[in-house]
């Protein structure tokens, strides 16, 4: 769309070990959590910075889909037509796509 | 505080956050608990937004 085209999306390279660790220290040092905590918010939200941070203030992602579960994504590897249809419906198209990438990277 | 002119999106791959979560972690069943969190379902926290003073 035009809207897209004036604003575009850019996605910085992945972060570097290092710059993770500083992300993790400094969301630990902010939301008061421990390591553990952070970690799997970040996990549940496909290593997203700004959705993780967003979920560990309000609870929520910014885009308004729910985290994912185990039992999603069990259901994301499963060859159930149903099953998939549901995740469509959950999270959408796109964060599907988001996920099946983050998990291979 | 700094604005981008534009949308940023800045991911932190799998396997980088596995990387960092062992080196920060410094035990020796760190794999193991690195899977453990992968695999079991966000556990109940309160948001900070939610947290009310003392």
């Amino acid at each position: 769309s035009q809207l897209d085209e004036d604003f575009p999306t850019f996605t910085f390279p992945p972060a570097t070990t290092e710059d993770a660790k500083y992300v993790l220290q400094s969301f630990m040092k902010e939301f008061s959590l421990d390591l553990l905590t952070v970690t799997q918010a970040f996990l549940k939200n496909n290593g997203d910075v700004e959705a993780t941070w967003n979920f560990l203030k309000t609870g929520s992602r910014p885009d308004g889909f729910p985290i994912w579960t185990r039992k999603d994504d069990l259901d994301l590897q499963s060859r159930d037509q149903i099953a998939r249809e549901e995740l469509i419906r959950k999270f959408g198209a796109a964060n599907i796509a988001l996920r099946i990438a983050f998990q291979g990277s | 505080k700094f604005s981008p002119p534009c949308p940023v999106v800045v991911v932190v791959t799998s396997t980088v956050i596995r990387n960092a979560f062992t080196s920060l972690y410094k035990h020796e069943n760190a794999d193991e608990k690195f899977v453990k969190l992968q695999e079991n379902d966000w556990r109940s926290f309160v948001p900070v937004d939610l947290r009310q003073s003392p």
